[in-house]
């Protein structure tokens, strides 16, 4: 009783039931997106993070002093990226004498001509940074921005990404809106008070992370793959291995230890080119509160979230991605009910002369009935003569199952010729249009699409009944009877 | 019985050898340049100072230049004004065949446990 109760509550609660399909579907929909997305703009971004090894060889393994950044920062600096983002909020006050370094390196970063942003201080101490780090900021050093990330309220997923936040009283730009906007001339402005959806690229970079995966010490992630791109993947699993890693981050990274150590000429030119005219985001991987989850790459440093809203808006520009647009979402909606109506109507024209060819093959629908037909063919089969003649039942069988497993083989390419068409087609053109056009999310335009595709799933699966019951409603041919006795056979 | 002079080099020549030999690992591989739009280096007196002793320009460095200490990422070297520490990072050294394996750090985990102080106060 308890879980008819329970079940009867969560169906009743269309809202959930609403959310958690949409979110069900999109990660179907989710590698295939990353696939279109390509190579996106990262080859305008890297990441520069401090790993556990980088925490190993500064000598201070819980609290980095304030002298390591300023020296990774002035290393960053010297190889000339257009812009700097520190996802470090130095906002508590510790006993440290080398801020003084790292604010110094900041001002001298900035006389370089390279803007340096930082990640504002959180709610407790409204957005500020310790005191030395604010009065630089006020000498115009660098600039704070918002580094806040929401989970998703029902999978905790990364869907999202806040272009401006408010903190107390003041608002702030994104760390990626803020980047974008000091490297591009026509800056966003318009607009960005709302979320924006994340398209997140499933190409893994050459240099990723380099995390081993507990005791086996093998790669914690892996490249993309084909099966990522089928729906239902998770049924391959259970007929053969699958490899259940997430994918590798899709932006490159050098770990802060490459940029301190001295290096030959060619590892500094390496590290030269992956940095030079390039967006730095500069932060930690081996904090496992600053981790974000990622519809595909799993569980990633915080960094990478505004990577890759900074790649959305730079592939993007003016068209990003909303994550909510109530106005466009309801153009969508009516929109997509003309399409699916029109797909409808050009379809079941198209189909409508072999849907009259399926009713008149109907006709047996029992299991009794397929295998009575089925029995009375084999039978007939033995009868005639042909190849295997030395073996006629088995022959016929053959012949038999042969002849129920070709029939039903038209019908059921007309059925999925109409899914295309009527389901994967509307649902491709929603996509297409809600994507280009209108600028929306994933999560704003997918219930079209499962609309659609639920539809004519049904419909579809009624087909194929149909056409595998019909197959053995044709006729069977009557077996050849044996020719008449002669007269003087007859004769005694 | 044999000669002394013969026992001499008996004794002199492989320890000559190991010497030689010894000094060849010991050494760090010399600073063959600056590295690419480093202008200035700062030159510390301590590892551990704060603030460089002197500031010298990346075109005043006399190169090659042999390094006399390494500590962390910070190379010691022998100039006019002394022997001073200069950022590793700032420079380029000579290559040598040399293979550092590393063993990759596991992915780091969520825990149900507060960490040590001072965790969230990188």
């Amino acid at each position: 009783m308890g879980t008819m109760a329970w079940m009867l509550d969560f169906l009743t609660d269309i809202e959930l039931v609403d959310q958690l399909t949409k979110r069900a579907v999109a990660r179907f929909v989710v590698p295939v997106q990353g696939f279109f997305y390509g190579e996106g703009s990262r080859r305008n971004i890297v990441v520069v993070h401090i790993d556990a090894q980088s925490l190993a060889e500064s000598g201070s393994a819980s609290v980095l002093p304030y002298r390591y950044h300023a020296r990774v920062l002035r290393q960053i600096a010297a190889r000339q990226p257009k812009a700097i983002f520190v996802d470090i909020q130095f906002e508590q006050t510790r006993d440290d004498p080398s801020i003084d370094l790292l604010v110094d390196t900041l001002c001298e970063i900035k006389t370089q001509g390279i803007q340096v942003f930082m990640a504002a201080g959180g709610d407790p101490q409204g957005g500020r940074l310790r005191a030395e780090l604010e009065v630089a900021r006020a000498e115009g050093c660098f600039r704070k921005v918002s580094v806040f990330q929401t989970p998703d309220s029902f999978d905790r997923l990364a869907w999202t990404y806040p272009l401006t936040e408010r903190i107390v009283e003041d608002h702030y730009d994104s760390a990626a809106l803020a980047l974008y906007n000091s490297l591009h001339r026509s800056p966003l402005t318009s607009d960005t008070n709302s979320s924006m959806a994340l398209v997140w690229g499933t190409r893994s970079s050459a240099m990723g992370l380099g995390w081993a995966e507990g005791r086996s010490g093998r790669q914690y992630c892996r490249d993309r793959q084909l099966e990522d791109l089928l729906p239902f993947a998770a049924v391959l699993g259970s007929v053969q291995e699958v490899d259940s890693r997430p994918q590798c981050v899709f932006h490159e990274s050098l770990p802060a230890r490459r940029l301190l150590r001295a290096t030959d000429a060619a590892d500094s030119e390496r590290i030269g080119a992956a940095i030079r005219d390039k967006a730095v985001l500069y932060g930690l991987s081996s904090n496992p509160y600053d981790m974000v989850a990622s519809l595909a790459h799993g569980e990633i440093p915080g960094v990478y979230f505004h990577a890759m809203a900074l790649d959305n808006l730079m592939t993007y520009g003016r068209k990003w991605k909303r994550a909510s647009d109530e106005k466009s979402g309801g153009a969508l909606l009516y929109g997509g009910f003309v399409i699916v109506s029109l797909a409808y109507l050009l379809a079941t024209l198209a189909v409508l002369g072999h849907a009259r060819h399926l009713r008149q093959w109907s006709g047996t629908r029992s299991m009794t009935a397929i295998v009575a037909r089925l029995r009375d063919r084999i039978h007939a089969g033995e009868r005639q003569s042909g190849p295997l003649d030395r073996y006629p039942r088995m022959r016929a069988t053959g012949v038999a199952m042969a002849g129920f497993l070709w029939r039903p083989i038209p019908g059921l390419l007309m059925s999925a010729l109409r899914f295309v068409l009527l389901a994967a087609g509307p649902g491709l053109v929603v996509a297409v249009i809600a994507h280009q056009w209108l600028d929306l999310g994933l999560l704003t335009y997918i219930p079209v699409i499962v609309m659609c595709a639920g539809s004519e799933a049904l419909q579809s699966s009624r087909e194929v009944l149909a056409a595998m019951t019909a197959s053995l409603a044709t006729p069977v041919p009557p077996a050849p009877s044996p020719p008449p006795a002669s007269p003087q056979e007859m004769l005694p | 019985m044999m000669k002394p002079k013969v026992r001499l080099y008996l004794l002199v020549v492989p320890c000559m050898l190991f010497g030689f030999c010894m000094n060849a690992f010991a050494q760090h591989p010399p600073i063959v340049g600056i590295t690419k739009g480093v202008k200035e280096l700062p030159l510390y007196a301590s590892v551990d100072d704060l603030k460089p002793s002197m500031k010298i320009a990346a075109s005043a460095l006399p190169l090659p230049l042999e390094v006399i200490a390494v500590q962390g990422d910070f190379l010691k070297v022998r100039l006019q004004q002394g022997e001073l520490w200069l950022e590793g990072a700032d420079v380029i050294v000579e290559r040598r065949a040399t293979i550092v394996c590393a063993p990759a750090a596991n992915k780091p985990r969520l825990t149900a446990a507060t960490q040590n102080a001072g965790n969230n106060c990188i």
